[in-house]
């Protein structure tokens, strides 16, 4: 993913697409523009999204069905809707259904920045989590299977004695992996190694 | 002085012996002058006597003449009675008092003819009538009394004939006493009454048919004279006003009246015998009745006018018409409470109309409002970004219009605050008692004449929290639609169906068996002012589908299997 997250903008209408466009990339934020929920779907890169405006009242496919999809293919992308005035219940639904913000036209640019920001925020957020997830994998690979093992072991907070027992080593041989984990990680402490399995959603099993 | 011939003959013997003694005439003439004045008294006397005789025996002869005629006149009295007695129509019979009941001396020929029987058959016997072993009829009774104490006695019996036939006999016994006062004979006079009888009880059958038609006639029948007083009161009349024929017979009849009729019913009734007038009489009329208790009734009343005797009556018809002003006030109310929903249904419609304009119309300027807000903040950042003085002025002048159009949203929002149908009129409702209500005003009037409804209403369904006029609105758009569809149908065919959809929200679904959608016509289906007919109680189906989103349902269409189109709704349940 590239550095700078883009906004979509999704609406028929051609005006307020162009000038809500304008006035976010005078915020600072790149933004493409798509004329309905189906172009959207369809051309957008959903990896390169940080969020997505969507009018929720469209001919053809609405705002909540575009939003209804993005669960689907991809859940963590915030989704504000955007509503005209009245459209009350229907946001309300939006929300329960996950969208993270809504907001209503005409736009008042604080409301708009402010909005836009936390939801750029937590798409940065998880994409970072999502990165330092994709990261500490990568590391958990390349340890060797015995090095693993006590990975294991040690993160459910066995102590080296009790490690090498469970394994059938000698405790000095625990200790030597240990130190080798703590390199290849890049943890500091066993707290930390935990901090990062948990981060990375890995599988802890006991014996 | 008993002129008798004795003495007469005694006086000539005299007269003779006299001469005799004393000589001839010429002697006795020469004897005496006393002698001859004696002689000629003699013979005046003498001829005194005879004449005397004369006119006694001449009175005699006339009062034997008389006599005779007078037995010559009784005699033919007589004959003529004995032929009337013969040749009278009417039975008679004359019985004499042997064993105290007698026995027939005589029977005319009336009596044969009438029974049957002859002369020969029945004289010597006890009259038939009385003969013991009869049954005791108080007709009969009659009869023995009379002989008992020997008064005469008229009553009816049915007298058998010969031939076992009888007929109804009207018998008269009359005593026929002798010098001493002692009843010798009794005479019976028989008179056929049998068609004047027969005529009665016809009559009598008649009267007792139409006393019970009376007594049993579904409505209650009063009958009055010229002064209104009551003559006639049946039972009904009875039932329905509380009164028993004994206590009004006689009365005025506006006691069964209420004010003001009681005052003036007299007055009425004096009018017509005036003027002829009819008012009332053969036409008939709705009037409130009186009770015994005071209280009021309607009824229906007819009135006839008959004329007995010279006097004129009327008979007045009563009909208690309560049941029927209730039903006719019942359908009344109905009909108001229809024509109420009706205008209530179209004042909310246009409502609805408006609000639904005031709604696209915000809608559609919020749209132009929104990009031209955008574009104003969007320039006055980019004048604000280069750090440059000569932009103050510009970038103060975008403020101003940034400003006013959030003063131009602001309006538009308070407008379609101010036409939109608040959330306070949502209340707890079942759906099928809605669409009940929806669907007969749908189904009013010639539109949906020859129309086939078909309802699947389920049961159980849970209360919904709706707006009940405005699900309404829906459904009755959805019906107009539908019958509109139909138009054309040989057999026009509409079913609605409420029911609980997988989701568990309410599913209502309205379905035609019309021409279908085109495509053209399906894609613009929900859009505004999209419909080809305003009306005054359909509200187009943008308005629908903005009522049934509020609501936080769906409306949608699809083709209906058969043909036709199938418009469904849902209501969520709720939270």
């Amino acid at each position: 993913m590239s550095q700078e997250a883009t906004v979509c903008v999704v609406d028929d209408d051609e005006a307020v697409r162009d000038s809500l466009q304008v006035l976010l990339e005078t915020m600072g934020y790149r933004v493409n523009a798509y004329d309905s929920g189906v172009e959207f779907l369809e051309n957008c890169a959903l990896q390169e999204a940080g969020c997505v405006l969507v009018d929720v009242r469209m001919p053809k496919m609405s705002g909540l069905e575009v939003q209804q999809r993005l669960r689907t293919d991809r859940p963590e992308l915030p989704v504000i809707i955007v509503t005209g005035h009245g459209d009350v219940p229907m946001a309300v639904q939006a929300m329960r259904s996950g969208a993270v913000d809504f907001i209503e036209k005409p736009f008042d640019e604080d409301m708009l920045l402010a909005s836009v920001e936390s939801a750029m925020s937590l798409a940065r957020k998880s994409h970072e989590e999502d990165e330092l997830k994709a990261s500490i994998r990568t590391n958990i690979a390349r340890l060797t299977p015995r090095e693993r093992e006590v990975f294991d072991r040690l993160i459910i907070g066995h102590a080296n004695k009790v490690v090498a027992r469970k394994l059938n080593c000698s405790p000095r041989t625990v200790e030597i992996h240990r130190a080798r984990i703590m390199e290849k990680m890049a943890a500091t402490s066993i707290a930390h190694l935990v901090r990062m399995a948990l981060a990375a959603d890995i599988e802890i099993t006991d014996d | 002085m008993r002129l008798t011939w004795a003495t007469t003959l005694g006086v000539c013997g005299a007269a003779i012996i006299a001469l005799v003694i004393f000589g001839t005439p010429e002697e006795i003439w020469s004897a005496n002058r006393i002698f001859p004045g004696m002689t000629l008294l003699m013979l005046v006397m003498l001829g005194v006597l005879f004449y005397w005789r004369y006119q006694s025996i001449k009175r005699a002869n006339a009062k034997l003449s008389d006599a005779i005629e007078t037995g010559r006149k009784i005699e033919r009295a007589l004959q003529l009675r004995n032929q009337a007695i013969e040749s009278s129509i009417n039975g008679i019979v004359i019985t004499d008092v042997e064993d105290d009941i007698g026995r027939v001396i005589y029977v005319n020929p009336a009596y044969e003819e009438l029974t049957g029987f002859s002369a020969e058959e029945l004289v010597g016997q006890p009259p038939d009538i009385l003969r013991p072993g009869k049954v005791a009829t108080p007709e009969l009774k009659a009869l023995q009394t009379s002989l008992t104490e020997n008064r005469p006695v008229r009553t009816t019996v049915r007298t058998f004939r010969k031939d076992g036939s009888f007929f109804w006999d009207d018998i008269h016994i009359s005593q026929i006493r002798d010098e001493n006062g002692e009843v010798s004979h009794r005479i019976a006079i028989h008179s056929d009454i049998s068609d004047a009888m027969d005529k009665e009880i016809e009559l009598d059958n008649s009267r007792r048919a139409l006393q019970s038609m009376i007594a049993t006639s579904p409505d209650g029948i009063i009958t009055i004279d010229r002064h209104g007083a009551i003559q006639m009161f049946n039972q009904t009349a009875e039932a329905l006003f509380g009164y028993s024929e004994s206590e009004v017979i006689g009365m005025n009849v506006k006691m069964l009246m209420p004010h003001p009729y009681q005052a003036e019913h007299d007055s009425y009734i004096s009018k017509y015998l005036k003027t002829g007038e009819k008012r009332i009489i053969g036409i008939g009329r709705e009037v409130t009745a009186l009770r015994k208790d005071g209280t009021t009734f309607p009824i229906e009343l007819a009135v006839g006018e008959i004329e007995i005797n010279g006097e004129k009556q009327f008979t007045g018809f009563i009909r208690d018409i309560t049941q029927r002003r209730e039903a006719e006030n019942q359908l009344a109310s109905s009909q108001n409470r229809l024509k109420e929903l009706q205008s209530e249904f179209v004042h909310v419609s246009r409502l609805s109309a408006m609000g639904e304009m005031a709604a696209t119309l915000a809608h559609e300027l919020n749209q132009p409002l929104a990009a031209m807000m955008n574009y104003a903040q969007a320039t006055r950042r980019m004048l604000q970004s280069v750090d440059s003085g000569e932009n103050d002025r510009p970038i103060e002048l975008m403020t101003k219009a940034v400003d006013q159009a959030g003063r131009a949203g602001e309006i538009i929002r308070r407008l379609r605050n101010f036409v939109a149908q608040g959330e306070t009129d949502r209340l707890l409702d079942d759906i099928n008692d809605v669409l009940n209500e929806a669907c007969a005003l749908a189904l009013v009037g010639a539109r949906s004449d020859g129309v086939e409804t078909t309802m699947a209403l389920a049961a159980d369904l849970p209360e919904v929290m709706m707006d009940r006029i405005q699900i309404q609105q829906v459904v009755v758009n959805l019906i107009r639609n539908s019958l509109d569809a139909t138009v054309d149908q040989e057999r026009r065919l509409i079913s609605i169906r409420t029911s609980l959809d997988e989701q568990n929200d309410l599913l209502v679904s309205v379905a035609d068996n019309g021409p279908g959608l085109d495509k053209a016509v399906a894609e613009r289906l929900f859009q505004p002012f999209n419909s080809s007919k305003p009306d005054g109680m359909g509200i187009g189906l943008s308005i629908s589908r903005t009522i049934i989103e509020q609501h936080g349902g769906r409306i949608w269409a699809t083709p209906n299997e058969g043909g036709g189109v199938v418009f469904s709704f849902t209501l969520p349940i709720g939270e």
